[in-house]
């Protein structure tokens, strides 16, 4: 792990360094999420952990602050997906999805459902977000979608940019975005339910 | 025809922009019949939530975002 700069200090007036680390830890699962690139992760989190202990402003509660390093760091990962030249340091991207994927699920004679594929209930999400095991579920899920696929996910539902505003950061036309979206959509609700809400019901 | 296939486009494109009126009134009778298409609603729903919430909850220690207990001991330095 590389070292703080050391006339960071009064970090740990309010912050024990393991709780540091789990903080750490969290930004680096939410980075390497959005870049798939390990190194590039890295310093994005390392920059904006710099960036909010350099700051002068004393945090009363640890949720505040954690919230504080979390926008910093979603707005460098923007920045870092916009940059064509970081895009080049992403992996390149694996076969995206294509329009078939998810035909087996419907009927061929009618389009409906297949009895075994219909989807169900899955109850109160907000009671999930508390299972360790769930986030784990949730980051297979999202790893096993391609990466230009996940990114214009990602840039929607964790970021919440306008559709508008993803393909103009990405130059893709809008009907591509929202495919790729569907698609998407598709590929994680079949995950979450194969594996995770399948599972516990 | 309004297969659950055309359903599911059009519910994933609610998400990002209003549906035309047309489009509305066909989904809405569809999921009035099809517990299916309902299912995948909430499902789309729910998975926005989750999203949308990613990131700032507290993955390690299995508490709520906000509460002051302590952690769970045993992290280490990577």
């Amino acid at each position: 792990m590389k070292k703080f700069p050391s006339e960071i200090e009064h970090i740990t007036e309010f912050m024990a360094d393991q709780d540091l680390a789990a903080l750490r830890k969290d930004l680096m699962w939410f980075a390497c999420l959005q870049l798939r690139d390990n190194d590039l992760a890295e310093d994005a989190v390392q920059e904006a952990l710099a960036a909010a202990l350099a700051a002068k402003t004393s945090f009363e509660y640890r949720s505040s602050f954690r919230t504080w390093v979390f926008s910093i760091l979603k707005n460098k990962i923007i920045d870092l997906l916009r940059n064509p030249w970081n895009s080049r340091r992403i992996q390149p991207a694996q076969t995206e999805l294509g329009t078939d994927d998810f035909d087996s699920l419907f009927s061929v004679t009618n389009g409906h459902w297949n009895a075994n594929d219909r989807p169900s209930a899955w109850g109160d999400p907000e009671h999930q977000l508390e299972n360790k095991q769930f986030w784990q579920v949730l980051q297979g899920c999202m790893e096993r979608l391609p990466t230009a696929t996940a990114q214009v996910f990602m840039l929607r539902e964790v970021f919440g940019l306008e559709v508008k505003e993803i393909c103009k950061k990405l130059s893709i036309s809008s009907s591509n975005c929202s495919v790729m979206l569907y698609r998407s959509r598709m590929a994680l609700r079949l995950c979450l339910q194969s594996r995770w809400f399948q599972e516990i019901n | 025809m309004n297969s659950c296939r055309e359903m599911t486009q059009l519910m994933s494109q609610q998400l990002d922009h209003r549906l035309s009126r047309y489009e509305r009134v066909k989904l809405r009778l569809h999921l009035m019949m099809c517990k299916g298409c309902r299912n995948f609603e909430q499902n789309l729903s729910d998975m926005r939530q989750i999203f949308t919430g990613i990131g700032t909850q507290d993955k390690n220690s299995g508490e709520a975002p906000g509460t002051s207990s302590s952690r769970k001991s045993g992290l280490t330095n990577d």
